[in-house]
């Protein structure tokens, strides 16, 4: 049965509630567990001023402060980033199956990090700063790429050409990127982390290097809504309808691209969230991008806490590439999608 | 309302419009008729400004190429020939699409106009009762009565319509053409519709643009149009003869 927008908002309420309680629970539990309420009460501190903390010790404060804290933030900001640009893909081109790795845009960009690292072509002030650019750049290049040579092979660019592209591309792409590390770095340990990803390295600089670039993509994302609704008769009909669809697809096809892009620059490539959770949300809340759009936000970046979570804490001390949790998951749900899509063609 | 002066298109050198006039009156159906790749919808295109033209296309004594799209779809709605959609979007959910050109802010709610026009849309096309319905689970017939619904919440002053009855059986095709006959008489409204059923598009149409290879055949009246000569000369068959044939067979 249909529900109505009332009850969205409830749900989103308690969307938000789930993902503050999984936060707390990914900063509490660890190698050193920390109580809950102390690290409600240090975050309440130190961001608010609120309350008294003299009493916690100060190994305590930095582990929530300078090492779990930045962590949770990251993965909030890589999920959301995920499963927001995987819904815009799947919007834009029709394609309940498309997001960032399926499509091939998380293996470009990874190929783009890999080269500003094996190179060491850096900008002048901000060397960090370079292989985001860089992985976004990529990104982008082989989104346009993909999508350009399924036009040509495919005018009516279905769904199964988009994916067979993207895929091969993905596989193409990742060889570059290993080969690339294999003849500049020598360290296997790095081709891990490109091809599963890792939260590890998070610390707050990052958090605040990618925050400007996440909050300007969200927003206009956002702000491209009525757009995104109207796409989903179609692009000719969307054109008729009033929308600048030439403008509206690249501009959003840059956002969405930036934003796997600079989750791949900062997280290596984790695979899977645009693709399930946005596959997830439209089961709950149907086809509105009102809708969509801001559970997607919530709900990718619940996910990849809580994935994190599982990735640090299942082989303690040793840590698993949250790439393997999330496509654990991932393909299961993928395949399932994909029956259900099959099955609703051939009938 | 709608002039349209010896409009020309070229593609890859090859002329697939050439001088094509007419003009579009108040409360007109006026239907294009022709053999496929006559450049019908090409026509269509072109007052849609999505393709390169010489010649002028006057909306309201207005050049279409001086207006963006979105000033056009204010005045011009567009029935598609095929629907396509992947998502599980609810029978309302697509007619309200139809209110986009009016509103663009990204969290708005629709306003009582928005509901009104939707309300009216959904009332003269019969699927008021399908509000809630998906879009997977309703016929074919049904789909395109939604996809006209949703034309018709955009509330356009001249409503184009590509072959609107294409894969539909009789009954449903004279609804569909009841339902627009019954818009069209509303004041300041006009219809053009490119159709090939000749007993359709004489029953329901007021004008006629006979059309073969980018040429205009014959253009004006329904009467003066659809004659004899001028069908055999578009067809290259007697289609009079031809529809008599088949009538004879009836029992």
């Amino acid at each position: 049965m249909l529900k109505r927008p009332k009850s969205y908002k409830i749900m989103f309420v308690i969307s938000l509630i789930i993902y503050f309680i999984i936060c707390v629970m990914s900063i509490s539990i660890g190698s050193v567990r920390i109580p809950f309420d102390e690290v409600v009460k240090v975050i309440l501190n130190k961001w608010f001023g609120i309350g008294d903390i003299s009493n916690i010790s100060q190994t305590t404060i930095t582990i929530i402060i300078s090492i779990r804290l930045p962590r949770v933030i990251m993965a909030t900001i890589v999920g959301s980033s995920l499963s927001l640009a995987g819904a815009v893909m799947q919007g834009l081109l029709k394609n309940p199956l498309a997001d960032g790795s399926s499509l091939g845009v998380a293996s470009g960009a990874s190929i783009g990090a890999t080269i500003a690292i094996a190179t060491g072509i850096t900008l002048p002030i901000l060397s960090e700063f370079s292989i985001i650019i860089t992985s976004i750049v990529f990104a982008f290049i082989s989104l346009f790429l993909v999508l350009y040579v399924v036009r040509k092979i495919d005018r009516s660019m279905s769904t199964n050409t988009v994916i067979l592209a993207g895929v091969i591309f993905s596989m193409f792409a990742s060889s570059i990127s290993n080969l690339l590390l294999s003849v500049f770095s020598n360290d296997t340990k790095k081709i891990v982390f490109w091809t599963l990803g890792s939260l590890a390295s998070s610390n707050m600089s990052k958090v605040l290097l990618i925050l400007p670039i996440f909050l300007i993509c969200v927003f206009y994302i956002l702000y491209k809504i009525p757009e995104l609704n109207v796409f989903q008769v179609g692009e000719d009909a969307a054109k008729y309808l009033g929308v600048n669809t030439k403008k509206a697809k690249i501009c959003l096809f840059m956002a969405a691209s930036a934003l796997v892009g600079m989750s791949v620059a900062m997280t290596g490539n984790i695979g899977f969230v645009g693709l399930i959770i946005p596959a997830i949300v439209r089961m709950v809340v149907k086809t509105n991008y009102k809708y969509i759009l801001p559970f997607s936000i919530i709900t990718g970046a619940s996910f990849l806490c809580i994935t994190d979570l599982i990735s640090r804490t299942v082989i303690t001390p040793s840590e698993l590439p949250i790439g393997t949790v999330t496509s654990l998951f991932g393909a299961v749900i993928f395949v399932c999608i994909l029956y259900n899509f099959k099955k609703r063609r051939d009938v | 309302m709608l002039k349209v002066n010896k409009l020309s298109v070229k593609i890859n050198n090859k002329l697939i419009l050439d001088n094509i006039s007419f003009d579009l009156n108040e409360n007109d159906i006026f239907v294009i008729i022709g053999p496929n790749g006559s450049g019908k919808t090409t026509i269509v295109k072109s007052i849609m400004n999505d393709i390169k033209y010489t010649g002028s296309i006057k909306l309201k004594d207005k050049n279409i190429k001086t207006m963006c799209i979105s000033d056009i779809s204010k005045y011009i709605g567009v029935l598609m020939q095929n629907h396509t959609l992947e998502f599980d979007n609810t029978v309302f959910d697509i007619v309200s699409l139809g209110r986009y050109t009016y509103s663009k802010s990204m969290f708005a709610n629709l306003d009582n106009e928005d509901k009104e026009k939707i309300k009216e849309a959904m009332e003269l096309t019969d699927i008021t009762h399908l509000k809630n319905s998906s879009i997977k689970n309703i016929s074919g017939g049904e789909l395109q009565r939604v996809f006209l619904a949703l034309v018709l919440a955009q509330d356009p002053n001249i409503l184009i319509l590509d072959e609107p009855t294409n894969h539909l059986d009789l009954k449903h095709q004279i609804d569909i053409f009841n339902i627009l006959k019954k818009w069209s008489l509303k004041e300041g409204k006009a219809i053009i519709s490119i159709i090939h059923d000749l007993n359709l598009a004489y029953k329901f149409s007021t004008n006629a643009l006979l059309i073969k290879e980018g040429i205009t055949v014959a253009c004006g009246k329904m009467d003066e149009v659809l004659t004899k000569e001028n069908l055999k000369n578009t067809y290259d068959i007697d289609v009079f003869e031809w529809m008599k044939l088949v009538l004879n067979n009836w029992k």
